[in-house]
């Protein structure tokens, strides 16, 4: 019984570990263009004489968390300007040229304003590249966090629905049991036909039997030493078919046990 | 000698039940045969009842020639001068001798010590029982004839015993009288010449 | 992807753990019925034949309800098919064909309604004469399909025969009481035949002159030889398992007592040393223990003791007359005959001497002998006037007799293969 769901367990995990692999990496590609920020650099300034004042970069609002599937490759964190295809791109495409500065500042030119700016650029880049990082880890641990969460309620949930026998008083629950085995019992013996093969032997069986009311045969538990005795045994569940459905709305593991008696 | 029979049929019908049974070890009948009479108890298993006063080893011994012509006037004689000794009768299921066939047995006793011959005892039973226990009661009946004759004086190898169970009934119906009669001892001689 | 993994074998593990749920579970408890079986005539020359035999072994075990051709829908030259069966309440249906290729080969072929499947087929081969222990053979692989026991459909019964003023002979017939043949054994008076274990020979006590003697008679050479040619009353009562021991009763001694022959040394062993009557041994399957008869108590009582001459103890305590007793090949029961209301009937008791059983009540009934499976029993009855074989189930239902009508049989013994 654990494999069927070990194994559905693992391809849940998978899958959703690849969705979100897949969505991190399309969200960084989506992220992208957001590393370009608009600078305003004031190299000049009247009042601050000598130092390059930066302002704090504008940022922009971050994109949202929402995680949607790229159809194309993803690019690199390495290449922050490759173009993405969004045209609702809230930012304008990366250009290689920082856009020009403002007009006020005609002073700020030549190599060493690039060389400046392109090192902030680079630093930013390198910042962003980190934080993007940073929050794909943390997506990720997150979506994990999220599934093991996920999973554990899941698993409690079946564990709180088998609590029902704890929640209901014993003698209700015996009630209960013995009722649905007063059904059980005539339907299957009434099907049983077995030939005189004296008495001192017994057939121990289980059965599942779903909350449709099909019966599924699991295996001889006890087999009685006669094997057409136990054939005989097979031959009436089978031909029996269908029972009431279990009384706690769930799969019920039965095991039946068939003893010849003298008449 | 039909009469005679008769009687024995009618007396033992009337003495159905009441005979205490005679119990004897094999293995001690021959020694209490030679020994004599009056209930030597050997090894603590044999018991035979003491044989009636009226016969002792002494008759015979005494005045034989008497005695022999008293058989020889009491019972028929066949051709050969054998005395035709009837047969006796068991209760059922039983093999103890009853009171009224020592005289016979007594008889029988002081022919065959003064005669050459061989006496052999047939044990018979009626068919209520079953085949194989009919045969051991048989054989049973004899063994008590024989002891009986052992212990008044005749020697072992003048006696031989046969038993024939419920196979060879006189009569076959499904009544008292053709019971009793079935459960016999009989008597063949066979004078050695 | 570990910790995936590690998430999905803890969400495996607590699966697996043991919950605190009630475990349901039903007994079915039920009695046998007889299973009702279509047996079809076979195709083929005798092929009606065939299928009555089997039909009649297969009814009279008591287990099988043959169905009546009559509801048939399915012919015998076509092929099985489950849609003609189900809803008949054929639980199994037999067909096959019969043919005469110089010998007979039948080919029998067994079909499970509800699995709707054929579950056996077999051939049968055997000399022209054969028919009847062929279609028994059949039968035997029927039942034992079926059940999952073996059946004694090709079992023997031995018995005695009265033959007037001629004396008595021994015969032989199928368990079914056909093929009744008398053996080469002719004496004045014979009682009952045990088999051996490998049931190759009988050996027997027959009166001849002054004694009662044990013989043997091999039914590969139909020649009989003295075994136990003693002084007095010997009579043989079972073999041993092992078929090197015979237990009997002699009366050498004087008074009947039980004894053990060692066959191959020619040793007498002797068990009971009462002053009484010791008759009718009859040995345990298991070879441990012997049950006979006693009149120690001064009646004819069952007892048994172990296969050395101790323990003796008392099995009968009801009646007044108990004999011939006679163990079950399988152990769990005792047959005998016993006195009750004027007459001989058959009783059946567990070896602890509990579970007293009357089997026959109609006129008088002696001498039982078990089936090797122990569901039948042999025995003597005079109820039709004179001595006649009857077999009925150890249960006592089915008496019917066995041997010709209008002949004197008595004393029969079952075969133990």
């Amino acid at each position: 019984m654990i494999r069927p769901d070990f194994q559905r367990a693992t391809v849940i995990s998978f899958v959703a570990h690849l969705l979100f692999f897949l969505t991190a990496l399309a969200a960084m590609g989506f992220r992208s263009p957001h590393k370009t920020r608009v600078y305003t650099i004031s190299l000049v300034s009247p009042e601050r004489a000598g130092a390059p004042a930066i302002s704090s970069p504008v940022r922009r609002t971050p994109p949202p968390k929402k995680v949607h599937i790229q159809k194309e490759e993803p690019p690199a964190i390495s290449r922050p300007q490759q173009k993405t295809e969004k045209p609702e791109m809230r930012t304008p495409p990366v250009k290689k040229d920082l856009p020009a500065p403002k007009e006020q500042d005609p002073a700020i030119s030549g190599k060493k304003a690039r060389e400046a700016i392109d090192k902030l650029r680079m630093e930013q880049e390198a910042r962003e590249a980190e934080e993007a990082e940073r929050h794909r880890k943390e997506s990720l641990k997150e979506l994990e966090e999220k599934a093991r969460l996920e999973e554990l309620r899941n698993s409690l949930a079946a564990e709180g629905a088998s609590d029902i026998e704890s929640q209901v008083p014993e003698g209700e629950l015996n009630d209960i049991l013995s009722a649905y085995r007063d059904t059980i019992i005539p339907l299957i013996k009434g099907n049983w036909v077995f030939p005189d093969v004296g008495t001192g032997i017994r057939t121990e069986v289980s059965i599942t039997v779903f909350v449709d009311g099909t019966v599924r045969i699991n295996k001889i538990t006890i087999p009685s030493g006669n094997r057409a005795f136990d054939q005989s045994v097979l031959k009436a569940i089978i031909k029996t078919g269908k029972v009431p459905p279990p009384p706690f709305g769930r799969d019920e593991d039965i095991t039946l046990n068939f003893i010849p008696v003298n008449k | 000698m039909r009469r005679f029979l008769v009687l024995l049929a009618i007396l033992a019908v009337t003495a159905y039940g009441c005979t205490p049974r005679t119990i004897v070890d094999d293995q001690g009948a021959g020694a209490a045969g030679e020994a004599g009479a009056q209930g030597q108890a050997q090894d603590g298993q044999v018991t035979i009842e003491p044989i009636s006063d009226s016969v002792s080893s002494t008759d015979v011994t005494a005045s034989s020639g008497d005695r022999l012509t008293d058989i020889a006037n009491r019972y028929k004689t066949s051709s050969q001068g054998v005395p035709e000794f009837g047969d006796i009768y068991f209760d059922f299921d039983s093999y103890s001798i009853q009171g009224d066939y020592r005289r016979v047995l007594d008889d029988l006793s002081s022919w065959l010590t003064s005669n050459n011959a061989i006496l052999l005892v047939e044990g018979h039973c009626d068919d209520r029982g079953t085949r194989e226990y009919n045969l051991a009661l048989g054989d049973r009946r004899a063994l008590s004839i024989k002891d009986y004759l052992l212990a008044s004086g005749v020697p072992d190898l003048k006696i031989e015993t046969v038993s024939y169970g419920e196979e060879r009934p006189v009569c076959k119906d499904e009544s008292e009288s053709c019971w009793t009669k079935n459960r016999r001892g009989h008597f063949v001689i066979e004078v050695v010449r | 992807m570990i910790r995936a993994a590690a998430v999905t074998v803890f969400m495996g593990l607590l699966a697996f753990a043991p919950t605190a749920r009630a475990e349901l579970y039903i007994d079915i408890v039920s009695s046998p019925r007889k299973l009702p079986i279509a047996i079809m005539e076979l195709e083929g020359p005798q092929g009606r034949e065939v299928s009555d035999i089997i039909k009649a072994d297969l009814a009279l075990s008591g287990v099988f309800e043959p169905m009546d051709p009559g509801g048939f829908t399915e012919r015998k030259d076509q092929d099985f098919d489950p849609g003609n069966w189900i809803g008949t309440g054929a639980e199994a249906v037999m067909k096959g064909t019969v043919e005469h290729t110089g010998e007979l080969v039948l080919t029998v072929r067994l079909y499970d309604v509800v699995e709707s499947r054929l579950i056996m087929e077999k051939k049968y081969r055997a000399g022209k004469t054969l028919l009847r222990p062929l279609s028994h053979a059949a039968a035997n692989d029927i039942y034992e399909k079926i059940t999952g026991r073996k059946a004694v459909f090709r079992t023997k019964i031995a018995y005695v025969s009265a033959d007037g003023d001629k004396g008595y002979s021994l015969n032989v017939a199928d368990w079914d009481g056909m093929r009744q043949r008398k053996l080469n054994v002719a004496a004045r008076s014979l009682l009952s035949p045990h088999w051996t274990p490998d049931a190759r020979k009988i050996v027997y006590t027959a009166q001849r002159g002054r004694k009662w003697t044990i013989y043997s008679l091999d039914f590969a050479v139909l020649k009989e030889e003295p075994l136990l040619d003693i002084k007095g009353t010997s009579i043989a009562g079972d073999f041993f398992p092992d078929g090197n021991s015979l237990a009997l009763s002699s009366s050498v001694k004087g008074s009947t007592d039980i004894y053990v022959l060692d066959i191959a040394k020619m040793k007498l062993k002797r068990m009971t040393r009462d002053m009484g009557i010791e008759v009718s041994p009859t040995v345990s399957p298991d070879g441990k223990s012997i049950a006979y008869v006693s009149d120690r108590a001064g009646s004819p009582q069952i007892y048994t003791m172990d296969s050395m001459g101790y323990n003796k103890s008392r099995l009968t305590n009801e009646g007044g007359y108990n004999t011939s007793p006679s163990w079950s090949p399988v152990g769990d029961l005792i047959a005998f005959s016993g006195r009750n209301g004027g007459r001989n009937q058959i009783f059946t008791v567990w070896p602890d001497g509990s579970g007293l059983r009357m089997l026959t009540a109609s006129g008088n009934n002696e001498e039982p002998s078990f089936s090797p499976d122990g569901r039948f029993i042999t025995f003597t009855s005079d109820r039709e006037g004179k001595r006649t074989v009857y077999v009925m189930r150890s249960d006592g239902s089915g008496q019917r007799r066995i041997s010709p009508r209008g002949m004197e049989a008595f004393s029969p013994r079952w075969s133990p293969r």
